[in-house]
């Protein structure tokens, strides 16, 4: 092979990323260093936001092959975890592992208000069909107002791939700003009165309830909702490591080595998937602004469904912890606290308002499945042509 | 517009589903909690007292790890909080 020094600085050169350089990449960038600004300097939600933006920054750099479409591509192996619904799930299993649901056992009725704090994921829709959105995506976009990342992935993934860049971006960042959301819409919905309330000590449960809750809720909700079998499924199945007390490595593994592994891959896929042409546009905006709404509809959800109860009760129940109904677990149950605790010092919310931030994610997680069994491949129809091409596939000899 | 009028359908039954399955979860919890209560596990029997009184040794080991506890929830620096004696019960 014969190379001059010019033909061969024109050759290297040709190979380098700055030929390929579009505006879009370098808008990409921009956006790409925010978000690890956010995260490192800011510490918006880092374990998270520093991976994704890591992800777009390698996704914009362009002929690097990071972005989650370039075949053969490492990120775009990280991506098929995403796309084949491997792992959201997965991160729920950590989840499972790592959530206590004793607050939810002693004090069942806050399940109500994880299932009231899903009105922001509803309200969003409407607002998102208003802006043009499909049925579909607009419930894609719905679900950022369930406080739940791997959620919203999870269905983003199935009814709105398209969209799954942004929905992430925002769902994450709006997780990472609920000490700044919510507190206001506490305040304004609520009486100095009601955020005063001191709930009654929770009654102890016994461990056996522990280890048959998981099992139940696995059973009773995934025979109602069949879509929504691997996200509770995996969360069941962490929460049932750690109740059953015989299998410590496992839920050991789960809560740390599994999940922090499997968070770095899902963050840096999504991260792959922020690329110009599916991020900078006018739905991206439009997604933003709607995930905020959706947030700020399910914190007065929540709180609003506690003010009934708190009638209902008899001013038993503090309107505080609805707000910790929109999953974000464990941080929505420490503003709960905290807007408390700004009141009167001696008032302990956290453990009461526990119980709806795991109801929360529970709701989500139901909230999903129904829109899977509306608008997702999972009817009957499906599953029968599952099964034809399954009978039809050669058997192993 | 007819659009909207299915989103909004579609809410009204979503979120009905979602009340219909958390309530079912409830009232399964409720049953669970019934029929399996927490019972309390019985105290263990008081051991008799043997430890010795803690020793000098002891004392030197315990007064850092207190002072250091002391100041961190004080906000203040070690040299101003003093450990005179400990009593034990």
């Amino acid at each position: 092979m014969d190379l001059s020094f010019a033909s061969a600085a024109a050759k290297i050169l040709e190979t380098t990323g700055f030929t390929a350089m579009t505006p879009g990449h370098g808008v990409m960038l921009i956006v790409s260093c925010v978000l690890l600004y956010l995260a490192i300097w800011k510490k918006f939600e880092p374990l998270l936001l520093l991976p994704i933006g890591f992800g777009c920054l390698l996704a914009n750099l362009p002929m690097s092959m990071m972005t989650s479409t370039d075949a053969g591509g490492l990120l775009n192996f990280f991506y098929q975890g995403v796309k084949h619904e491997v792992l959201p799930p997965l991160i729920f299993l950590g989840v499972g592992a790592l959530t206590d649901f004793g607050p939810l056992l002693a004090n069942p009725t806050t399940l109500l208000l994880g299932a009231a704090a899903q009105i922001g994921v509803y309200t969003t829709l409407i607002g998102a069909v208003a802006l043009g959105f499909t049925l579909q995506e607009a419930s894609a976009i719905g679900i950022i107002g369930g406080a739940d990342g791997p959620t919203s992935i999870f269905l983003a993934t199935k009814l709105a791939p398209h969209l799954l860049a942004p929905i992430a971006v925002a769902a994450y960042s709006y997780m990472s700003l609920v000490p700044l959301i919510q507190p206001p819409i506490m305040r304004f919905l609520t009486t100095h009165e009601e955020r005063t309330i001191k709930m009654e000590q929770l009654q102890p449960i016994s461990q056996t309830v522990k280890i048959l809750f998981p099992i139940v809720v696995t059973i009773i909700c995934c025979l109602m909702l069949p879509g929504v079998a691997p996200l509770l499924g995996m969360l069941m199945l962490g929460n049932l490591f750690r109740e059953s007390g015989v299998t410590a490595r496992l839920h050991e593994t789960a809560e740390t080595h599994l999940i922090n592994i499997v968070t770095i891959l899902l963050a840096l896929a999504v991260g792959s998937s922020m690329t110009a042409d599916s991020f900078l546009k006018l739905e991206t905006i439009k997604i933003i602004v709607l995930g905020l709404l959706a947030f700020s509809f399910a914190t007065a959800g929540g709180v609003m469904f506690g003010k009934i109860m708190c009638k209902l009760t008899g001013g038993k129940v503090n309107p505080l912890i609805g707000s910790a109904g929109v999953s974000a677990v464990p941080m929505a149950a420490r503003v709960s606290q905290k807007v408390g605790a700004e009141e009167d010092h001696t008032n302990f919310l956290l453990m009461h308002a526990m119980g709806p931030n795991v109801a929360g994610v529970i709701g989500s997680a139901v909230a999903a499945g129904v829109f899977l069994s509306l608008f997702g491949d999972a009817g009957p129809e499906t599953h029968a042509a599952i099964q034809s091409a399954a009978q039809s596939l050669p058997l192993p000899k | 517009m007819n659009e909207i009028y299915t989103s909004i359908t579609v809410s009204i039954i979503a979120i009905s589903v979602i009340f219909l399955v958390l309530t079912v979860l409830i009232f399964t919890i409720k049953l669970l909690v019934h029929f399996v209560p927490y019972v309390a596990p019985p105290k263990p029997a008081p051991k008799p007292q043997t430890a010795a009184p803690a020793t000098a040794t002891e004392e030197d080991e315990h007064i850092p790890a207190i002072v250091a506890a002391m100041a961190s929830y004080l906000s203040q620096s070690p040299e101003k909080v003093q450990v005179v004696s400990i009593q034990p019960r």
